[in-house]
């Protein structure tokens, strides 16, 4: 059994942790911190050993981006309990993953304790969420952009927080002004907007002149 | 059509609060949705939203109606931000429906944001998984706190002291002017006419004396012209030898240490009472600057290691008395009234002492203990914190 390492916020219910993680994405880390050694095991017995650390820590990671992108859309309910989820979660993915491979779709039959939650191997086979993946038609577009994030993310300031927080971290207009501490919405807005029409011009460099 | 209206209002009421003949009453529910409709259609027909402005009576309404491309535009952006993220709306159906180039075109850089920001956030995410436990538990202690802002606080108050330094330096400059305007102003042109004749007058003088010197010298030993002894032979190569030993103690010239002394008065704490009238204690503060000595000893050491022209007793003593230098440069003495210093005169020196009268030395913003002693000692740096803010308070005050 992998050692588990008692944590500041072992006394945590997941419930409350999913709610906190709502307000503050660092508490991703104290999910990491309870759950990654079992997932890890999990898919080491799912895999038989055939894939390296490094892979399955890639899945796991995957997983916490699943879990993470479930929460903050705001509808995600937990049936389970976040130990399982990501054991489920994990599955899945190397399913989707590997599972073109011989040897995984067996898998279920080797672990039938979907029902029992205080196993920290177990996990639910209706759970399928995975990892959507990022794909765009206009990729000279898409890469000029990612390009021009980073671009931004390396130049300081205050602009690819702001778009990653309202676009990915779905933060609204009122959360976005109390984390920046602007006086208004409408400030926030055109702070935003400015932002945006910033990155649309590094792109657009970044697309007519790539280095 | 709920997201539309409010789009519209946060556009275009900023814009009809400038106009002063504008009011609040002047638009309702109706006119927002109305005033929607006919923006949605700006593009096909103009007419509907000119009619609309105009009938608010604006003082000024061709400044709204030469501004609507602009809120047109802002309108589709805000329309296609509203679709990205999942809301729909009438707007949005009939846009779609029309084909709306400006509206796709928005939708589309959106999306395609959207996606690169989701897959650079998720790569920034899983790089900081492991770092995200340790970001949630780091804490800074009051401790940490205090030491750091103090730290800070020391660093811009010598800042501070810098530039109060520079700041005073400046100032004397003009006072230096101001005396050497004085100065000239002071001057009244002299007539020198009367110099060619003083000057001529000593030129006989110094002439006849120098005549009388060098004819008195000479006559004396001629008087008697059978005694021509080889005493004065031996009395003149005498002579000539006392006359090229201090050419040869030039070429072996042993530099004096420069020795300058100043008064400065003890830096105390103001706590003590001392008024600005007060007599505060002085230290008189000597500087032994033996650098060029050294250097001196250290040339003729090397210069007769190559010639052995000196005796060597006198070159062991060199030899001691360089050691000894050496050691001292780095050395002070002090007794309480006078501090010796082994090192060139410093304009920046001063002499604090403390409510325990504890003494210290501060030299280029530099604190070294002082203690009381016959013997020379080293100079020690102060790098105890709390002795050295108490130390720049009690300098801080005296300034």
């Amino acid at each position: 059994m992998p050692k588990i390492t008692s944590t500041k916020f072992g006394h945590l219910t997941d419930t409350e942790l999913v709610k906190l993680i709502q307000q503050n994405q660092d508490y991703l880390g104290e999910v990491y911190k309870r759950c990654k050694s079992y997932c890890i095991q999990f898919m080491r017995k799912m895999t038989n050993g055939s894939k390296s650390d490094y892979e399955l820590d890639d899945v796991f990671h995957d997983s916490m981006l699943v879990l993470y992108e479930k929460i903050i859309k705001g509808d995600f309910e937990l049936t389970a309990s976040l130990q399982t989820y990501l054991n489920s979660v994990c599955r899945f993915q190397l399913l989707n993953k590997l599972g073109k491979e011989k040897g995984y779709s067996d898998y279920d039959e080797h672990f039938g304790k979907d029902d029992d939650d205080e196993n920290p191997m177990s996990y639910k086979t209706i759970i399928t969420d995975c990892l959507e993946e990022i794909e765009d038609p206009k990729e000279s577009q898409f890469t000029a952009i990612e390009r021009a994030l980073i671009i931004m993310k390396d130049a300081g300031g205050h602009c690819y927080e702001l778009l990653t927080l309202f676009w990915y971290h779905k933060k609204s207009m009122n959360e976005l002004t109390q984390v920046f501490g602007y006086t208004n919405e409408v400030n926030t807005r055109n702070q935003k907007a400015k932002c945006q029409k910033r990155l649309e011009k590094i792109a657009f460099n970044e697309m007519n002149n790539p280095q | 059509m709920k997201t539309a209206i409010d789009i519209v209002k946060n556009i275009v009421f900023p814009q009809l609060e400038k106009d002063s003949k504008f009011t609040e009453q002047q638009v309702d529910s109706v006119f927002w949705e109305k005033l929607t409709t006919c923006l949605l259609h700006f593009e096909e027909d103009a007419k509907p939203i000119y009619t609309h402005i105009y009938s608010l009576e604006l003082d000024n309404p061709e400044k709204i109606i030469d501004k609507l491309p602009n809120i047109y535009s802002q309108y589709i952006k805000e329309l296609a931000e509203s679709y990205v993220l999942g809301s729909t709306s009438d707007a949005t159906d009939y846009l779609l429906k029309t084909n709306n180039e400006a509206f796709f075109k928005e939708v589309q850089f959106l999306q395609t944001m959207q996606k690169a920001i989701k897959s650079v956030e998720r790569k920034r995410i899983k790089d900081n998984f492991p770092k995200a436990y340790d970001r949630l538990t780091f804490e800074l202690s009051e401790t940490d706190i205090s030491l750091a802002t103090k730290k800070k606080g020391r660093e811009d108050l010598r800042e501070k002291f810098k530039q109060w330094d520079a700041e005073l330096s400046e100032d004397d400059v003009p006072v230096i002017v101001m005396e050497n305007e004085k100065h000239q102003k002071k001057i009244k042109v002299i007539s020198l006419s009367w110099m060619k004749y003083a000057a001529a007058a000593c030129v006989i003088i110094t002439a006849g004396i120098f005549y009388f010197k060098s004819t008195d010298n000479d006559i004396v030993p001629n008087q008697n012209s059978v005694v021509t002894t080889p005493i004065n032979k031996e009395s003149k190569e005498g002579n000539q030898k006392t006359k090229i030993t201090p050419a040869r103690n030039e070429a072996f010239a042993v530099v004096e240490i420069v020795t300058t002394s100043k008064s400065v008065s003890v830096l105390e704490p103001s706590s003590l009472g001392y008024t600005a009238n007060d007599k505060k204690p002085k230290v008189t503060i000597h500087f032994k600057d033996a650098t060029q000595r050294i250097l001196s000893l250290e040339k003729i050491l090397k210069t007769n290691k190559e010639k052995l022209t000196i005796d060597s007793k006198i070159l062991n003593q060199y030899k001691i008395e360089l050691v000894q230098l050496k050691a001292e440069s780095e050395n002070y003495l002090f007794d309480g009234k006078a501090l010796t210093l082994f090192e060139r005169s410093t304009k920046d020196c001063k002499i604090l002492s403390t409510e325990e009268q504890h003494y210290y030395l501060k030299k280029e913003a530099v604190y070294y203990e002082l203690k009381i002693s016959s013997n020379p000692l080293p100079l020690k740096r102060v790098t105890d914190d709390t002795i050295i803010e108490s130390l720049e308070k009690i300098s801080f005050d005296n300034e």
